[in-house]
């Protein structure tokens, strides 16, 4: 008796400890760490302390920021996060986010079809190409999730982007050819085992990024990218996917790009009014967007002169997926110039192309992105 | 605040528990007393007052009750007034702006919504207060005249908000008289982590497949999807509630209180009569001590018992919302109970278990398909498609992707209705004592409140249920 005793009292003081523990670790720990002001892991900002004032108080909005403040700062969040995620991962949950967990390693973004925001985007396109003069063309990249489709988990559900893909294929303008880089990329992957996207970035490789470019260059009637391109590499990458799934189990992806010392590159940031004599900005490579190491990242309008002797100019309409394809095109063209609608909404592209007596022009996008951007309306 | 957040976690409850044991006895009271009301004032703090004077009414109007010393006559006026203050407080604050809706549409006229926003756990400190008061009219309690002792009666932060509604008769002794133990204090945190683990990762976690349904257009569902989703409702209300219960029955032995049970079990019931007996048990046995009873109950003939029924659901389910869909809930269930009672007792209790159970859970699923939604349309809408009204079709690819994606939560979720983890820690304690009392139970309690605090730290869905009641 005296045993059962000392015992529900030992087992009470574990208990107790357990309890006492638990929050004196997170609310010393929360207290006493320094406020951190960026997620790395979540790519975000996060919360920074509330400044008290009277009306905020009485209001009760305090509530809501404090809780936001302390959820952003709690201690060991990192941790706490890529635990919740693989938990869920390990009960099932594959689909987390926006995001399959899927095989080999792969987290691929689910495509929902939005028809009806895809076909305006499309007729934009067309009425912008309408009264243009100069030869255009279109690569048409689909994402992971396409391509890797063998990769999703059991009883995934996604829209198919090769129907995507037909829709823009009947709907776009004569005017535009379009190169269709699904076959270039599985091709690439089946065939050679070079892999076209990152595993944890919504985004393909630079050695996808690179074959599409040659086939495009060859349909084109150019030639494609000379062995004076090199591959640098090293880097541990974690992508934008991991930063909305973090799970602690995902393995992190190499990074790595293709530079070419044999030509010269003036880049001209032309909003910002700064330039650089560099397309890739290697601090980067330090952080944990690697991919924004090419030209540091999106920007409104670029102009880059190269010292390839071609005379061509070229003007690309992107968004982030062209950023690791547009260095492979600097033996081909004089002048590059680069529109990001997303960022481009106080000129006007035509006027672009007639100023500077641009004599191509490109479009890259990636399915989804046509699918779901809201800023080619800016093209009118 | 919730007890599901960082700062009632993190920095609310240790600076509070630190204090509480810290400060002589006689202080006590009045430091939970203020720890209380700054709890509630920190989400509300505009209707601090309106608390403040709800206990002050509670109090004056408490200490007339008394017969012995005031006579019948001055105890019934001061009774009357604690009843007319406390329906009130709640016909004004909670449902002014249903009255004037349905007044506006009714007699097509224009009245302006008060557009008040509904103080929070207001249902359920009016119902102390007014159990309070009644109880000493009928010479159950004494009329407390300590204004502190009522204030914390009335404000006690574990179940101000969400309840259990808790009587006065049972805590006052432990109102004047508690302890505080170790052993006490641990099954406090034993019943707190699962709690915590309840609301945090099953009732968030599934609400999050409920909500994801909910929100998918008509296109993208099924009729199976449309039951997934009524089951995914159903887990969801029952482990949210019954864990703030957990928890603050937990809270409430941390600080050396012994609340009754508000769950036990209700989804393994076998009628509808079983399952209420099993459900919020402290606000249907409030309805069956305060209006049911004093109606005339059932010892005023069948047809008069059908009617207090009837008022008693009605009430029931309108406290639990202001508007149609709760009053209809609670009249749906009236009308099980009175079938039950008068015409199907028997031969439920003939059918073999099985049969029983199914019965149960479909009567109680579809209950929640009235109170899950306040639109009628929708509400509507809802039934159709569960029934195969709605043309959809009977299942479909994202159907299977939203069960296998959730199919362990489930699982988890209908052996988490069962006592049975109840009985498996019970056989684990008889067979290795030791092992179960020193290691695996500290063990789960860290995991879940670890886990908790994970899912709650992660930006999770965390819905407050109870900000209509």
């Amino acid at each position: 008796m005296d045993n059962d005793i000392k015992r529900s009292k030992a087992a009470a003081l574990i208990m107790s400890a357990v309890f006492i523990s638990f929050t004196a670790l997170f609310t010393l720990g929360t207290f006493f760490s320094k406020d951190r002001e960026f997620s790395e892991m979540e790519n975000r900002p996060l919360k920074t302390k509330p400044e008290l004032s009277g009306k905020e108080i009485l209001s009760g909005e305090l509530d809501d920021e404090f809780e936001e403040y302390m959820s952003d700062q709690i201690f060991l969040k990192d941790l706490m996060m890529s635990f919740k995620t693989s938990c869920d991962y390990f009960s099932g949950k594959t689909f987390q986010n926006g995001v399959y967990f899927g095989k080999d390693g792969y987290l691929l973004q689910r495509f929902d079809l939005d028809e009806q925001n895809l076909t305006k985007n499309i007729s934009y396109i067309n009425g912008f190409v309408q009264d243009l003069d100069i030869p255009a063309d279109m690569i048409l990249a689909p994402t992971s999730v396409c391509v890797n489709a063998d990769k999703l988990p059991a009883a995934a559900v996604t829209d198919d982007q090769r129907k995507a893909a037909g829709i823009i294929r009947s709907q776009l303008s004569e005017k535009v050819t379009l190169f269709d880089a699904y076959d270039t990329l599985s091709d690439i992957q089946k065939n050679d085992g070079i892999q076209a996207y990152f595993r944890t970035d919504h985004h393909w490789t630079a050695s996808g990024a690179r074959a599409v470019c040659d086939r495009w260059l060859i349909s084109a009637g150019l030639a494609p990218t000379s062995s004076a391109f090199k591959y640098k590499q090293g880097w541990d990458f974690y992508g934008t996917l991991y930063s909305k799934a973090p799970a602690g189990f995902v393995k992190p992806d190499g990074f790595g790009y293709f530079e070419n010392d044999a030509i010269d590159c003036e880049v001209n940031y032309v909003n910002e009014k700064s330039v650089k004599y560099s397309l890739f900005d290697e601090s980067f490579l330090e952080k944990k967007d690697k991919y924004a190491m090419y030209f540091g990242g999106n920007f409104a309008q670029m102009k880059i002169t190269t010292s390839a002797d071609s005379g061509k100019k070229l003007l690309v309409l992107k968004d982030s997926y062209a950023n690791s394809l547009i260095p492979c095109l600097i033996e081909q063209f004089s002048e590059i110039y680069v529109i990001d609608l997303r960022y481009f909404h106080f000129d006007k592209v035509s006027d672009v192309i007639e100023q500077n007596g641009i004599d191509r022009l490109l479009m890259v996008y990636n399915i989804d992105f046509i699918n779901e951007d809201k800023n080619f309306i800016w093209l009118e | 605040m919730v007890f599901s957040s960082m700062v009632f976690l993190f920095a609310y409850l240790p600076a509070v528990l630190a204090v509480y044991y810290i400060v002589p006895k006689r202080f006590k009271n009045l430091f939970l007393f203020i720890a209380s009301l700054f709890f509630y004032a920190w989400g509300e703090p505009k209707y601090v007052w309106l608390m403040i004077a709800s206990i002050t009414a509670a109090y004056v109007t408490g200490l007339f009750a008394d017969k012995e010393k005031y006579g019948k006559k001055k105890a019934l006026i001061a009774t009357v007034a604690a009843v007319v203050w406390n329906i009130a407080l709640l016909l004004y604050f909670k449902y002014s702006d249903f009255f004037v809706i349905n007044a506006n549409s009714l007699f097509s006229m224009q009245m302006k919504l008060p557009g008040l926003a509904l103080p929070i756990g207001i249902s359920f400190y009016s119902f102390q207060s007014l159990s309070y008061v009644i109880d000493v009219y009928r010479g159950e309690v004494k009329p407390q005249r300590n204004f502190i002792t009522l204030g914390t009666y009335v404000a006690l932060f574990p179940q101000l908000i969400a309840g259990p509604i808790v009587r006065y008769k049972d805590i006052e002794t432990q109102l004047q008289t508690r302890t505080t133990d170790i052993i006490k204090f641990a099954s406090g945190v034993k019943r707190f982590a699962v709690g915590l683990a309840k609301k945090a990762i099953l009732a968030n976690g599934i609400y999050a497949l409920f909500e994801e349904i909910s929100n998918a257009p008509q296109s993208a569902l099924s009729v199976g999807a449309v039951w997934l989703s009524a089951a995914a409702f159903t887990f969801q209300i029952y482990f949210d509630f019954s864990g703030y219960s957990d928890m603050a029955i937990g809270l409430g032995k941390m600080l050396g209180f012994e609340f009754l049970e508000n769950f036990d079990h209700p989804y393994i019931s076998r009628s509808v009569t079983e399952f209420w007996r099993r459900w919020h048990i402290s606000l249907s046995s409030w309805f069956r001590d305060y209006v049911y009873i004093p109606l005339g109950g059932n010892r005023k003939g069948k047809a008069r018992q059908c009617l207090n029924i009837m008022i008693v659901w009605f009430l029931t389910g309108f406290w639990h919302g202001a508007n149609w869909n709760f009053a209809l809930w609670g009249v749906y269930f009236g009308v099980l109970l009175i079938v039950e009672k008068f015409l199907l007792k028997k031969t439920l209790d003939k059918l073999p278990k099985a049969v029983t159970h199914i019965y149960a859970l479909f009567i109680i699923v579809i209950g929640w398909g009235i109170f899950a939604y306040e639109d009628s349309a929708a509400l509507a809408a809802n039934f159709k498609n569960m029934f195969g009204l709605g043309g959809l079709a009977l299942w479909n690819e994202q159907t299977t992707m939203w069960l296998v994606q959730y199919l362990p939560m489930l699982v988890i979720l209908v052996i988490g209705s069962t006592p049975v983890i109840t009985q498996l820690g019970r056989m684990l304690n008889e067979k290795c004592q030791k092992l179960y009392q020193l290691a695996l139970e500290p063990a789960a309690a860290a995991l879940m409140l670890f886990a908790s605090a994970a899912y709650l730290s992660s930006g999770a869905f965390n819905p407050f249920m109870y900000f209509r009641f």
